[in-house]
């Protein structure tokens, strides 16, 4: 897996409304280093998924993008013609979303889940497929991938299922996976392997776009921090300044809110 | 503890449309416009019913208003009929009939199925399992089959016809409330309103009903549609309704021949009412349920 | 030493399961005893499957607890007759997790505050709307807010008015379940903040369910952490951090995350994941994921032990430790160890 940085430039856009165009992203620019973990960070309404939803141009149809590049290798994803995106989404860039088990379709063992992935985008025969998905579960760390395999998706826990979801934005070796929420829903024992492992993946060259609103999660594992509000970008850092160092007096704001412990009770 | 306190309250803004995304489009507008134009046609019928209390340009009864088989003019706008009564003041009349038939079998149906189904589903238990047996015996009857051997074996009567047709009617009400209740009685409201203070009934009756009535009152436009339809047809057949009585049914029933024969006016007219009050029940029901709930409310 | 406020003893929640003849037992709360004192936060603490907002619902009766005792103002609670547990909420009330779906959302604010007033209190309409007035000041919200229905608020103001419902009644202690969980973390200080201080005037008392650790060390005065329907270790919040007895209790302390730059945590891993809660055997629910694990565990259930004032823990190898040794012989009953 050797990973490309992702570049997001000036993304501006809006919600079309029965009243009028809603602002929602303005000029979002940020950058995701190959071999790291870039953490996007805000609250609700701050504009965080919609940014990570546009990236794979998945965002939904009232969604309007003014203007803004998304540069992966130099080349603009927002100007692909649809055709060549489709090629390039889940083969070069995927995604990982946060129900996990939502995700998965329930009638279908989730190794041929992933499989199917496989050959959407690789010519491949089924067999072979079959054992790439296997295999994409071992990685994972997922015990006993040959069995769990043929499991569906019912017969998996949270932790696993999200595994398996991984499993399958990893399958066709893309360079950028973007997390959105990953850990959201888990148990802290949970959350905890999950991010391991995603810094596991990354320490092999993957680029990692972490959504989260979880501070916490951030400083274990993310090299740099782009905090969002209100669909602007109010500060890009690395992960060391902003928890040591915030500049702008939000972020300064969202750490104390997350540091309850200071000034405890008790 | 101070660290917090001095957070700017506009963290905590109105919902705002960011990110979260519209909701889904869900017909922007439509279901005022149905719940108006079934209103107006509904009050027509209404009016129609009132004015024909008082005023018909004929007695509806009358033979020999006009000459027989007479087409629509100035003087008879609908015609007149085999025996020269006026069609015109007949449908008028005949609305009266129809129309509280209608609103009173849906409203019984309505009402006793709501409560029928809120008692089966909150309460589950022995309640349950006998009103879910019955219904289901009674659900194995075609209900037009139904509602015409109950109204042949109860006799003729506008009371027998009422109770009968929402006796037909209600089995589904009480399923649609039922499966409702059944699956909002676990929401967190529903326990919330019972540390509230609220006794289980009020639970179920006050919070859970209310809540569910979305597709109860949806069906009642299909309902009330079938019953004006049903309603016409024991008429049509002759069944219930006594004869002489105006009503559309037996009205289409008696001017039937003409459709061949060239006295078309006799059944349309009727049939047009009859057909007009369904779609006001259709218009108004799809209404109804976008304005009750004020989620949806503009 | 204040009054209890509630208590609970021996409380047990069994579903049985399963088809004809397959029967099997799955036990969601399994002997829990517990007790809040006037003024008190007492976290309960668990992950999900932990069998926490059982245990809630078990204290008031939403659900029906298989066997056990719960006292509510030194009162016993009682299922039946429905007038005498509904009367039982005029002293305890709770606060859900999700407050979308715990406001009838065909209910404007006023009348969902006025609701219980008029239930329990009885209060006349103008008292009624005083005391609606006094509790939505009370809570930060603005009087404007009363006639808007739950959607029209944003969450934390939804938990807001979720609160100000639940103190309406004056109640002696407030079971709150996961209040924070659907919130962002800005509006979750505030809330806290809104809490806590409610809790000093009034002096009630809080029986906190929370998975939410950095919470837990915030608010409560005392934890108790639950796993697979049992409480395995309790004690001072101070305490129960600073020494964690119980393996569960360090893998759970040493996973959650820490939003500071360079803190290296040490894990405690546990391995596997939480089994299931079906036809448990008498034996410590930790056994197979434990690296501590001798074989006694798997013998009985271990006791909760005392391991120091007011904190207790139930393994007996981490016990048996001489630098915690026991101070009395046997077991002390949860919550009733001295403080």
């Amino acid at each position: 897996m050797s990973g490309a940085s992702l570049r997001v430039e000036g993304l501006t856009g809006h919600f079309r409304t029965r009243r009028g165009a809603v602002p929602v992203l303005d000029d979002v620019s940020f950058t995701a280093r190959a071999g790291q973990v870039t953490a996007i960070v805000g609250e609700t309404g701050s504009g965080k998924s919609l940014t990570a939803l546009s990236i794979l141009r998945i965002a939904p149809p009232e969604f309007v993008v003014e203007r803004g590049r998304v540069l992966l290798d130099e080349v603009d994803l927002l100007t692909l013609p649809e055709r060549r995106m489709r090629a390039v989404r889940g083969a070069r860039v995927s995604m990982v979303f946060q129900d996990a088990r939502a995700a998965l379709n329930p009638v279908l063992p989730v190794g041929r889940q992933l499989a199917d992935v496989c050959r959407l985008h690789r010519p491949v025969n089924r067999r072979d497929a079959e054992k790439a998905a296997v295999e994409a579960l071992a990685a994972v760390q997922i015990p006993d991938a040959a069995r769990r395999a043929r499991q569906y998706p019912h017969e998996f826990s949270g932790g696993m299922a999200q595994r398996a979801l991984i499993a399958m934005a990893l399958i066709c070796e893309p360079e950028v996976v973007v997390f959105d929420e990953p850990t959201t829903g888990l148990d802290v024992t949970i959350q905890a392997e999950i991010m391991a492992l995603i810094g596991t993946l990354t320490a092999g060259g993957l680029t990692a776009l972490l959504i989260t609103h979880d501070l916490g999660v951030v400083a274990e594992t993310c090299a740099a921090v782009v905090v969002m509000r209100d669909g602007r970008v109010v500060e890009e850092a690395s992960t060391e300044d902003v928890f040591t160092r915030p500049r702008h007096p939000y972020t300064a704001e969202l750490l104390a809110a997350s540091r309850l412990v200071e000034g405890s009770l008790a | 503890m101070t660290l917090l306190d001095k957070q700017p309250s506009t963290v905590e803004a109105a919902p705002a449309p960011v990110g979260a995304g519209p909701r889904p489009a869900r017909r922007r507008g439509g279901g005022s416009l149905s719940l108006r134009v079934g209103l107006a046609l509904l009050g027509l019928y209404l009016l129609a019913a009132a004015a024909s209390a008082v005023w018909t340009p004929y007695d509806p009864r009358e033979v020999g208003a006009g000459e027989p088989y007479s087409p629509p003019d100035g003087s008879h706008w609908f015609g007149t009929d085999r025996l020269g009564t006026d069609v015109f003041s007949q449908v008028l009349a005949a609305t009266r009939l129809d129309l509280g038939i209608t609103v009173a079998a849906v409203a019984l149906a309505l009402t006793v199925g709501a409560f029928l189904g809120t008692v089966a589903g909150y309460y589950r238990g022995v309640a349950d399992g006998v009103i879910m047996r019955t219904l289901e015996v009674l659900q194995a009857f075609p209900t037009l089959l139904l509602a015409m051997l109950i109204v042949q074996a109860v006799g003729p009567g506008t009371w027998n016809v009422i109770a009968v047709l929402a006796f037909v009617g209600l089995p589904e009400y009480l399923r649609l409330a039922r499966a409702e209740i059944l699956s909002k009685r676990g929401w967190q409201f529903a326990e919330a309103a019972r540390l509230a203070g609220c006794r289980p009934w009020r639970v179920a009756f006050g919070h859970l009903l209310p809540n569910s009535t979305g597709p109860l009152l949806a069906y009642t436009s299909i309902n009330a549609a079938w019953v004006v339809l049903v309603t016409s047809s024991l008429g049509f057949l002759g069944v219930g309704i006594r004869p002489g009585e105006p009503e559309w049914g037996s009205m289409i029933s008696r001017g039937q021949s003409g459709i061949t024969s060239g006295e078309w006016w006799i059944s349309l007219f009727p049939g047009l009412a009859v057909l007009g009050l369904a779609a006001a029940f259709y218009l108004l029901g799809d209404g109804l349920n976008d304005a009750a709930d004020p989620r949806r409310r503009r | 030493m204040t009054a209890i406020v509630l208590s609970a003893s021996g409380l047990r929640k069994h579903y049985r399961i399963g088809a004809l003849g397959d029967h099997r037992t799955l036990v969601a709360v399994d002997d829990v005893d517990l007790e809040v004192r006037a003024g008190e936060t007492v976290a309960l603490v668990g992950e999900s499957g932990s069998g926490k907002s059982t245990v809630a619902r078990c204290l008031v009766h939403l659900v029906e607890p298989t066997a056990g005792e719960v006292r509510v103002a030194g009162e016993p609670v009682r299922a039946r007759p429905v007038a005498a547990l509904t009367r039982v909420y005029r002293d305890v009330q709770m606060v859900f997790q999700d407050p979308n779906s715990s406001l009838d959302p065909r209910m404007t604010v006023r009348a969902l505050l006025a609701e219980p007033l008029r239930l329990h209190l009885r209060l006349r309409r103008r008292e009624r709307d005083d005391r609606v007035r006094e509790l939505v000041e009370m809570v930060g919200l603005r009087t404007d807010h009363l006639d808007r229905y739950p959607h029209q608020l944003s969450g934390g103001q939804r938990q807001r008015v979720g609160i100000a419902r639940a103190l309406a009644v004056r109640p002696r202690v407030v079971i709150l379940d996961e209040p924070t969980s659907s919130l962002d973390v800005s509006v979750r200080g505030q809330i806290l903040d809104l809490l806590a201080r409610v809790q000093r005037e009034l002096r009630i008392g809080y029986l906190f369910i929370t998975h939410d650790l950095a919470v837990v060390r915030r608010v409560a005065h005392r934890v108790l952490v639950m796993y697979l329907g049992g409480i395995v270790e309790q004690g001072p919040t101070g305490a129960v951090f600073a020494r964690p007895v119980h393996p569960y209790t360090r893998a759970l302390l040493s996973a959650a995350p820490v939003p500071e730059w360079g803190v290296r945590r040490e894990r405690f891993h546990l391995t596997g994941e939480i089994p299931s809660p079906v036809d448990l055997p008498d034996q410590c629910r930790l056994v197979g994921r434990c690296p501590l694990a001798v074989p006694a565990c798997a013998h009985a259930r271990p006791p909760l032990v005392p391991v120091g004032p007011g904190h207790a823990a139930a393994c007996p190898v981490e016990t048996s430790e001489p630098t915690a040794p026991p101070r009395g012989p046997g077991a002390v009953r949860a919550g009733a160890a001295p403080d």
